[in-house]
């Protein structure tokens, strides 16, 4: 049976910030691939590379410092680091990419109504003409992301809404164009947690109604596994453990995987002590040659700190990047 | 049952704001009639989701505000109504550390400084049982003696908070208030910290007041467990108890709201639904019931009462203030 | 418990800063020509070629030595009376130095302590200061230099107490402002919570986090001090002869400027370079120790 082609592909994409003291490369090699109507979650902490692989799908580097060095991103085909500018703003983004990150308050321009700043992409992108036809799709937006009374609250300021209010709002933003990719900056980190699984049923129902792919790009393990099919693990730069979401919770292939797994409380599971993982991670201006993550990992052999370990299938569509990890099995658990 | 240590009877703290020159003076209830208890050596958790009145509480425990009404004791002392001399042995027993490990620490002042202002608040030591000191808590956390010579902004977030918690345990205290400890911080590092806080916990004797929204941290670190909506408890209890048979709705929503790191389990969105009402005007009768899926007619004009659940003698007692409990 | 943790070694302080000026564009010309400034106030007469009231009517107007007529004994000319218009400016450095000096050490001190106890007491003391405030910086405070000119004996300590008077409430406000910000940092209220004091908390905590904005304010207050105090002794309310200002030379050359152009430029132009080059620096100083550029 042939694979339908996927959405997105991206093959080893490299972003490299340059500063003054060096240049960082805060994403050194990754490939992902996401199917239409699916959820990729992307999991790092600070420092792992998720928010800049994000900021590089959307072109949207900071111009100072940050650059696509190498690697493509294939939306649909079309390879997007060599679209120009002009095109990328025109045509793709907040058209077929959209994006929705952390915090709704900064999302949103204080100064303009919710109407205003939801109908943005629907003028820009000639989706909608004139006041009348704006104003009804904003309305139609607005109903679908579930703001109550939507046709009177496309009037309101953002100081007005409530905080999962307003991320609605900017869901909203970023659906209204119907775009084909949606990638969400840590959507929920700042709601509280009763507004937060409102949310998670929010993209879940925006994803079957619209056959929109998602990227969750989280540090929250828990709301990867509530909303994600797949899930990549990124550290350091580079992309340490891909697998189907299962796979990924029940059997994580990769020490930092399990690491991380062990480091959290799990509620429901009383446990006597976490697993602290010892150290930082390391310097992306000069990263180690061997494994990134080989110097706190609990099973580290001579090995791993001399040669950066090759992809290893452990499963059907599950991979992971350790020298310890065979096919079949997993490396001793925590 | 040991006397508590640390005790509050129904504590209220009003924030007044202005609403015009003439109108009303209008009060943002933060606290609105807290009362618990706090035992010697155990953890107490205040959990609750924002504008809950948790972090105000934080505040009034640590004297940075005063009460508008009710009383808040420590070993049997009112702190409202102590000298000054009181207000300062408190201090020496009582100490924090905050979420934020960067805007815990002064970024001009070096790390020995940082750790030692605690003890030249109280004391007069040399400076060798200074440094002497100040050595001795930098190991106790875990980090090198020649890190008092160096200043914050060398250091990450999680070396930041075991600063600021080697600073907490300067003079020795009896008791820390630990406001969200580690959620700023990354995943990997954060039952670093935890652990820390466990072992000096342990090591010293110490009482923990833990502010947290995170409930798998909750269950896992606290021996008893307060939650909070709008400014009052709505269920407390050991912590076993309270998540084993949550009796309130709300904490019942809490429970099912959280993700689980399990990818068959999915959160119910179902269990509530709305917005947290404003601390403004918070609504009549029982301060939950525009969201509560149970709320009856009585719900929404009578203020429940607190109904005792059972619990085993001589352990904390578990209740929650619903009227719905028993039908 | 001790896990080893890498702690980066630091480089000496000296390594530090230099590199740290090398790197972030110090203004080097405006800082030499501050240090000229600097160096002829502390110099003063002994390194003026000339004694600066020596009259010498036979060589009144001269030009200076770069024009027709001039010579190098005078090199930048002299003025009406004879007297060397360079030793002037030389000794002229010193009274506009030591009056930009105090006026701002005294006004910045005055102005920095009501400011911080305006925003740390907050509230009625707050209000009560900020009122205050208010209504000495609605008078005009020109008018106000002039009544008390009039009123005191002119000369330096008259001016130096009108400029106090003027500025203060410059400072006060932004201090109190800085005040406002930095109370809310979780360090002050943990130092509460530690048992501090609040003069302890004012010298810990407080003071030198504004300490870097009083040095920015100070800077950029330089030049205007200078011509606030040139403008004073222009009127006569300021410095009178036999002490050189160049607020003095000023008002001395105004009568003659078309016979000897260069008796009033010059000095002109050394309160402009003074003045822009304090404010060039104010502006490094301002944008170096934003916190978010501080890599020191």
């Amino acid at each position: 049976m042939q694979e339908p082609p996927k959405l997105l592909r991206v093959e080893n994409l490299q972003t490299h910030i340059f500063l003054r003291r060096g240049v960082v490369r805060a994403v050194d090699g990754i490939d992902l691939e996401l199917a239409a109507g699916e959820t990729l979650g992307i999991i790092g902490e600070s420092g792992s590379g998720k928010t800049m692989t994000c900021l590089s799908l959307l072109r949207l580097l900071p111009k100072a410092g940050g650059r696509i060095v190498a690697g493509r991103v294939l939306l649909d085909g079309t390879d997007l680091t060599q679209v120009p500018e002009a095109e990328m703003a025109r045509d793709w983004r907040g058209r077929r990419i959209a994006m929705v990150s952390q915090d709704p308050l900064t999302a949103l321009n204080p100064v303009f109504t919710i109407g205003d700043q939801v109908g943005g992409p629907l003028r820009y992108h000639h989706l909608a003409n004139g006041r009348a036809a704006v104003r009804k799709a904003v309305t139609a937006v607005l109903r679908r992301v579930r703001i109550p009374s939507a046709e009177t609250r496309l009037d309101d300021y953002p100081h007005q809404f409530s905080g999962g209010m307003r991320q609605r709002a900017v869901i909203g933003m970023a659906i209204a164009s119907a775009p084909r990719l949606l990638i969400a900056d840590e959507p929920t980190s700042n709601l509280d947690v009763t507004i937060q699984v409102q949310m998670i049923e929010l993209f879940r129902d925006i994803q079957r109604e619209t056959g929109v792919g998602i990227i969750l790009i989280t540090h929250d393990l828990g709301v990867a596994a509530s909303l994600c099919d797949r899930i990549a693990v990124m550290y350091a730069g580079r992309i340490v453990e891909t697998g189907p979401v299962r796979a990924i919770y029940r059997n994580p292939a990769h020490p930092y995987t399990q690491a991380l797994l062990a480091a959290i409380p799990h509620l429901g599971q009383k446990r006597t002590r976490l697993l602290a993982i010892p150290g930082q991670p390391p310097s992306l201006i000069d990263p180690p040659a061997g494994c990134r993550f080989a110097a706190r990992c609990a099973h580290a052999t001579p090995r791993c700190t001399e040669a950066y370990p090759p992809d290893v299938t452990v499963a059907s569509g599950h991979v992971a990047a350790c020298w310890l990890a065979q096919a079949g099995e997993r490396t001793a658990a925590a | 049952m040991t006397a508590p240590l640390l005790e509050l009877r129904d504590v209220k703290k009003h924030f007044p704001v202005e609403a015009g020159m003439f109108g009303a003076r209008a009060s943002v209830r933060a606290v609105d009639g807290v009362s618990l208890a706090v035992a010697p050596g155990e953890t107490f958790a205040l959990v609750g989701e924002s504008g809950c009145g948790k972090t105000t509480i934080a505040k009034l425990v640590l004297l940075l505000e005063p009460l508008t009404a009710g009383s808040i004791l420590f070993d049997g002392t009112d702190l409202a109504t102590a000298t000054a001399a009181q207000r300062k042995a408190y201090r020496r027993q009582a100490q924090a550390v905050f979420q934020d490990p960067y805007s815990s620490l002064n970024p001009r002042l070096k790390i020995g400084t940082i750790i030692a202002e605690p003890i030249l608040a109280h004391q007069r030591p040399g400076r060798a049982a200074l440094a002497a000191r100040i050595a001795e808590l930098l190991d106790i956390v875990g980090l090198p003696a020649g890190a008092a010579e160096l200043y914050p902004h060398e250091f990450s977030g999680g070396q930041r908070q075991r600063i600021a918690i080697a600073r907490g345990l300067a003079i020795n205290p009896r008791f820390m208030v630990l406001d969200e400890p580690i959620s700023a911080l990354d995943v990997s590092i954060r039952a670093q910290v935890l652990n820390l806080l466990a072992d000096i916990q342990q090591r010293f004797g110490l009482t923990y007041l833990i502010i947290a929204h995170d409930l798998a941290l909750v269950e896992h670190f606290s021996t008893t467990v307060a939650v909070m909506y709008l400014g009052a408890i709505v269920e407390t209890g050991p912590t076993e108890a309270v998540f084993a048979n949550p009796a309130h709705p709300y904490t019942r929503a809490l429970l099912a709201s959280v993700p689980r790191p399990d990818p068959d389990h999915r959160p119910e969105a179902g269990v509530i639904h709305g917005e947290i009402a404003s601390a403004l005007a918070p609504p009549p009768g029982c301060k939950f019931h525009p969201r509560c899926p149970l709320a009856t007619d009585r719900c929404r004009h009578d203020v429940p009462a607190v109904t005792q659940l059972s619990t085993g003698p001589g352990t904390t007692p578990h209740w929650a203030a619903c009227h719905l409990i028993g039908t | 418990m001790a896990e080893p943790v890498a702690i980066p070694i630091p480089r000496p302080l000296s390594a530090r800063l230099f590199g740290f000026a090398r790197s972030s564009g110090f203004p080097w010309i405006p800082a030499l020509i501050l240090a000229l400034v600097v160096g002829a106030a502390i110099g003063g007469e002994d390194i003026a070629p000339f004694d600066p009231n020596a009259l010498d009517i036979g060589a009144a107007f001269k030009p200076p030595a770069w024009l027709d007529g001039g010579s190098f004994e005078h090199l930048l000319g002299t003025d009406n009376l004879g007297r060397d218009v360079l030793s002037r400016i030389i000794a002229g450095a010193r009274i506009s130095l030591i009056v930009a000096f105090y006026a701002i050490v005294f006004s910045g001190g005055l102005g920095a302590l009501i400011g911080m106890t305006a925003g740390y007491f907050g509230r009625a003391v707050d209000t009560v200061i900020m009122r205050l405030v208010d209504i000495q910086m609605s008078i005009p405070s020109f008018a106000l230099a002039l009544v008390l000119a009039t009123v005191l004996e002119p000369g330096l300590h008259t001016v130096t107490i009108v400029i106090v008077i003027g500025y203060w409430t410059w400072y006060a406000r932004i201090v109190r402002g800085e005040i406002l910000s930095l109370k809310q940092r979780d360090y002050v209220a943990l130092a509460r919570v530690a048992g501090c004091g609040t003069l302890t908390i004012f010298r810990r905590h407080l003071l030198p986090n504004i300490l870097n904005t009083l040095l920015i304010l100070a800077s950029l207050q330089v030049g205007q001090v200078i011509i606030f105090e040139a403008s004073l002794s222009f009127l006569g309310l300021g410095i009178q002869n036999p002490d050189v200002s160049w607020g003095l030379m000023l008002a001395d050359a105004r009568g003659y400027i078309t016979n000897a152009w260069w008796a009033i430029t010059m000095p002109g132009i050394a309160i402009m370079l003074t003045c822009l080059s304090s404010n060039l620096l104010g502006d490094w100083l301002r944008d170096s120790f934003d916190p978010k550029r501080r890599q020191l």
